[in-house]
């Protein structure tokens, strides 16, 4: 792919996830604080596959902090930047290898960005016992990456415009 | 779904399942007396006893505003000036429904860095009713 082709790809996946996460928010909201789909996941492992890795820890950040201006809730950006910085790590370290599918490292990010958000919660809030929510988060967010992943493996199979530009570099 | 995905769920949900036990239960020490304990930033308040119908306000230097709504034998968060609300529809914290809160005894409004605990006397997080 060439940088151009790589540039306007990271553009259109950053806007897809801003409207995600915008559409996201208008959601009812759940009575467990924490909880959300997390329909960008889905959008950075595919950009993890396709684009490389250091563009998707850009668009992360670029998503996150733009996301965070939109919702006038600049706290926001904090908790969602540790939340995406380590699930974005531990999804790059997964993804690609041997007997992982884009479904285990959707998984482990999923979890990965609730103890993320969780650890930055119990610093600023001086809480250890916070902790102990994650025996409900981590569950809630491996089923929440049990769906991204797949919807991501599945749009890997049958995006067919990306698909062709993928090819144009074969 | 490959191998090392069912893996990696599996190890989650060990994780979370050895949290869920590890998690800390008051001392039994049989004090059940409801107390309201909040937390700001560098900052805890004394004990309020739950015996009474009344409401406190927390206001921040930044402009925080939080309203407590506190009763006999519980608490909740009746209005926030926070963006989210996460704080407000956290409902009704009392000893008998702590056991099927998923935050237990907590009402947490994060953006305010506020933290409300129901707890005993003695400052301990009061037992889920059995």
């Amino acid at each position: 792919m060439s940088a151009t082709n790589k540039l306007t790809l990271s553009a259109i996946l950053v806007a897809v996830m801003l409207v995600l996460g915008y559409m996201e928010n208008l959601l009812p909201v759940s009575p467990v604080p924490g909880i959300k789909l997390g329909l960008s996941n889905c959008v950075l492992l595919i950009a993890l596959y396709w684009v490389g890795i250091w563009p998707s820890f850009a668009m992360m950040v670029v998503k996150n902090v733009l996301l965070g201006f939109i919702l006038a809730n600049p706290m926001m950006i904090v908790y969602s930047l540790a939340g995406g910085t380590l699930s974005l790590t531990v999804m790059s370290l997964l993804a690609g290898r041997r007997g992982v599918s884009a479904v285990g490292a959707g998984i482990a990010g999923g979890v990965t960005h609730n103890i993320g958000q969780v650890a930055v919660a119990m610093l600023i809030l001086q809480t250890p016992t916070l902790i102990y929510y994650l025996a409900v988060l981590m569950p809630v967010g491996a089923g929440m990456g049990l769906i991204t992943g797949n919807v991501a493996k599945i749009l890997m199979r049958t995006l067919p415009p990306l698909k062709r530009l993928r090819k144009q570099e074969d | 779904m490959k191998r090392r995905d069912w893996l990696i769920l599996g190890i989650i949900l060990l994780a979370s399942l050895a949290l869920f036990l590890l998690r800390p239960r008051a001392g039994g020490t049989g004090d059940t007396a409801a107390n309201l304990r909040i937390t700001v930033p560098g900052q805890t308040y004394e004990l309020v006893a739950l015996n009474e119908e009344r409401e406190i306000v927390i206001e921040q230097e930044d402009g925080s505003r939080n309203v407590v709504e506190i009763f006999p034998g519980g608490f909740r968060m009746k209005e926030s000036n926070c963006a989210n609300q996460d704080c407000v529809l956290q409902g009704d914290v009392t000893v008998d429904n702590i056991g099927e809160r998923v935050l237990a005894n907590e009402v947490i409004c994060l953006p305010h860095r506020l933290v409300l605990e129901l707890v005993t006397a003695a400052g301990d997080p009061v037992e889920a009713a059995p």
